[in-house]
């Protein structure tokens, strides 16, 4: 056989093995794609997983429709989902999955397992902490959108626009794992058929211990993030005046002398800011200067709040641990927890308002 | 030396010693290496590429002295028995490479893309691709590594994408480990370098051999260059604890790509990766018969299919994550042991005995 002959043949032969891979096919239509799930520990100390997925109708509009069962595994109560659906769920498209507030404070590690054990789910998929009932949320039709899209655009259009800090699937383990940091969580909450981004979950590790309000929001971006950008902050003044000013480029650096011991630990934050609405008349060099004071002042006292009731829980989201961790050889994890809640922790805030608008 | 018609240029041995060195190792390295070294690995990726530059050393030194493959080397020194026993053993250990990157290939597709697919066909339908590159002859499979390191090369841009969540700060305190777990962790990543060793088959194929010296040296400079590049992105993107849980540490950072036209980059990844592993069984399975075909002076024609239903059959009966992570670890032992200790042997003893015969010569 000559090798042009030897290629034709191998060719012919192997061509259609390739059927015989057993590979499975999934075809689009012929598959129920869920894009959001929610969980929640019912009584009985099962889990009750809800999912939804998108019924596309022949005049191009989307109704949501829902599953719910309780199973003991989250792969357990898919395969009791599979008996009430027509077509086979599968999860390689959830976009979003949510967690009840109180399931949340009991632990959330066993349900993140099979998110990344899937080599299907991607790790930038979003979590997210549920003021009330995930099923309830889920169930409701916001718009003519798919939910679990809808929900996944609510979150990641705020972390754009910079009103949270990044956050995601990755971000969470990476969080969950390293020790000198705690991972948040967005917190929604759903009313009169609107959701909401209510605000930030702390967790000690994989546990919910509280929450961030809206006003907290700028100060713990400004300080969680080494570089951040966008993202605004509203200031009562006085009676009647208040300032909104937006974030331009702000940076966060840590001086700490001595690690790993009682010394203070300075948390040095610069901010490039823009005043977007000023409700006190003009705005001369004067009263910008007084203004980037009284701003600081504020800002500082809001940091310096934040941080205590950190330390009283004993969380560290800021990652306050990382840094030090990074600043000391072979860093001992149990020792920083004991020191922690004790530690003097300074943050110095320099405010620089560039511009005023187009107006004065 | 071979015929001048059947040679290749002394630039391809960096494809070739590359191309080898990268393949399956890369996906999964980063949980072995940092599990003894943790954020300070990338200092035993340089110390590893160090030592390898010195192997390559120490085989020129002994190639370029003889002239000659090591069955012939094992033949002269040794004689037909002894020296046959020892060539057995390296014709083993390179088709030992071939099975274990194409089962650990063929898992990853397993775990990660089709969990149902049916080995065996899927393992005649490469077998099928390394029988055609094999029996074109060296320069074919010469060729293959070329384009092996060439096309695929697209897929290290997408480390960028990880980028975006890497925290550098990882890195610090650099020399946090002691000298001990450091060696370990070089120790631990050698093994996956020790591919190159088919070059002591391939030397006589080599035009001007001498010359190529330097090509090899670049080659595994490349290879510890990319190395260096995917450990560091994964110290920052991954903490501590998060990457010893992940097997394949370099599939796992894809999951974070999002790209408008499609939803998971391992798919891509994962079907480019065979063009990265095909140089590596082509080459190892070359050198195999290669050597049996010079021990026992069969066709060569006829040795290759037989090689590929050893390995075929290999394939099929390795099961299950626990026995290939056990043949990976025993390969790795007697690499380690080849190269490092039995390649230096035999450059001294070949000085040495080569030495006495010309002193032999000069008396009679």
């Amino acid at each position: 056989m000559d090798s042009r002959m030897m290629l034709f043949v191998s060719v012919l032969v192997t061509l259609p093995l390739t059927g015989c891979m057993h590979i499975e096919q999934e075809v689009i239509d012929e598959i129920q794609l869920t894009t959001a799930g929610g969980y929640e520990y019912s009584e009985d100390g099962m889990i009750e997983v809800t999912t939804v997925y998108p019924n596309y109708q022949p005049d191009k509009s989307v109704i949501n429709e829902t599953l719910t069962d309780t199973a003991k595994l989250s792969k357990e109560a898919r395969d009791r989902l599979n008996l009430q659906s027509d077509k086979p769920v599968v999860s390689g498209k959830v976009e979003v999955t949510l967690y009840e507030w109180k399931t949340a404070e009991k632990g959330i590690f066993d349900f993140l397992d099979t998110l990344e054990r899937d080599p299907s789910i991607g790790s930038s998929i979003y979590l997210g902490v549920v003021d009330g009932s995930p099923k309830e949320l889920l169930s409701k039709q916001y718009g003519n959108q798919d939910n679990g899209i809808y929900l996944s655009n609510l979150i990641e259009q705020n972390i754009e626009t910079g009103q949270i800090p990044k956050t995601n699937l990755h971000q969470f383990l990476y969080k969950f794992y390293a020790d000198g940091i705690d991972p948040t969580l967005p917190v929604l909450k759903q009313e009169d058929g609107k959701v909401k981004l209510t605000g930030i979950g702390l967790f000690a590790e994989d546990k919910l211990v509280g929450q961030l309000e809206e006003e907290q929001f700028f100060t713990f971006k400004l300080l969680l993030e080494r570089k951040g950008q966008k993202g605004s902050y509203s200031i009562k003044l006085n009676e009647d005046n208040d300032i909104s000013i937006y974030n331009i480029s702000s940076g966060r650096n840590f001086d700490i002398q001595k690690p790993m011991t009682n010394s203070e630990i300075i948390i040095n934050v610069n901010l490039k800011a823009t005043v977007s609405e000023y409700q006190d008349g003009i705005l001369n060099k004067q009263k910008t200067t007084r203004l980037e004071k009284e701003i600081k002042e504020l800002l500082e006292q809001d940091s310096q709040e934040m941080i205590q009731q950190f330390q009283e829980k004993g969380i560290d989201p800021l990652g306050i641990g990382d840094q030090v961790r990074s600043r000391t050889r072979n860093w001992d994890p149990k020792k920083w927890k004991e020191l922690y809640p004790d530690l003097q922790i300074t943050v110095k805030v320099n405010v620089d308002l560039l511009e005023s608008g187009v107006i004065e | 030396m071979e015929e001048k018609q059947k040679q290749i240029s002394p630039f391809l041995v960096f494809f070739l010693v590359h191309s080898v060195q990268v393949g399956v190792g890369v996906l999964g390295f980063q949980r072995i290496i940092m599990k003894s070294a943790g954020n300070d690995a990338w200092i035993a990726v340089i110390a590893a590429g160090i030592s390898i530059n010195v192997a390559i050393m120490i085989m020129y030194l002994l190639l370029n002295k003889q002239q000659k493959d090591l069955i012939d080397i094992h033949k002269d020194l040794f004689g037909k028995w002894i020296g046959g026993f020892f060539s057995l053993i390296w014709i083993i250990y390179w088709l030992v490479i071939g099975i274990v990157v194409l089962r650990s290939y063929i898992e990853i597709v397993q775990v990660w893309v089709f969990p149902l697919i049916n080995i065996m066909m899927f393992s005649i339908i490469i077998l099928g691709l390394v029988y055609y590159n094999v029996t074109g002859g060296f320069r074919v499979v010469a060729g293959i590594s070329f384009l092996g390191v060439v096309i695929p090369f697209y897929i290290f841009l997408s480390f960028l994408f990880p980028i975006e969540y890497a925290n550098f700060r990882n890195l610090l305190p650099v020399w946090n480990h002691s000298v001990k777990e450091l060696s370990i962790a070089t120790k631990d990543m050698m093994l996956g370098l020790l591919g190159f060793s088919t070059l002591l088959m391939y030397y006589p194929y080599i035009k001007h051999p001498k010359k190529s010296q330097k090509w090899a040296h670049f080659g595994n400079l490349l290879t510890i260059g990319i190395y260096l590049f995917i450990l560091i992105i994964t110290i920052a993107f991954f903490s501590d604890k998060q990457v010893s849980k992940q097997i394949w540490a370099t599939l796992s950072m894809w999951k974070i790509v999002e790209l408008p036209f499609i939803e998971r980059i391992e798919y891509i990844g994962i079907t480019s990766w065979i063009l990265i592993i095909l140089p590596n069984i082509c080459l190892s399975v070359w050198a195999a018969s290669k050597g049996i075909q010079k021990m026992f002076h069969f066709h060569l024609n006829k040795v290759i299919p037989v090689i590929l239903i050893l390995l075929l059959f290999a394939t099929v009966t390795i099961q299950g994550r626990e026995t290939i992570d056990k043949l990976n670890q025993y390969l790795a032992i007697v690499g380690l042991g080849l190269v490092f200790i039995y390649v230096p042997i035999l450059t001294v003893l070949s000085f040495f005995f080569t030495k006495k015969r010309k002193g032999n010569t000069g008396n009679g």
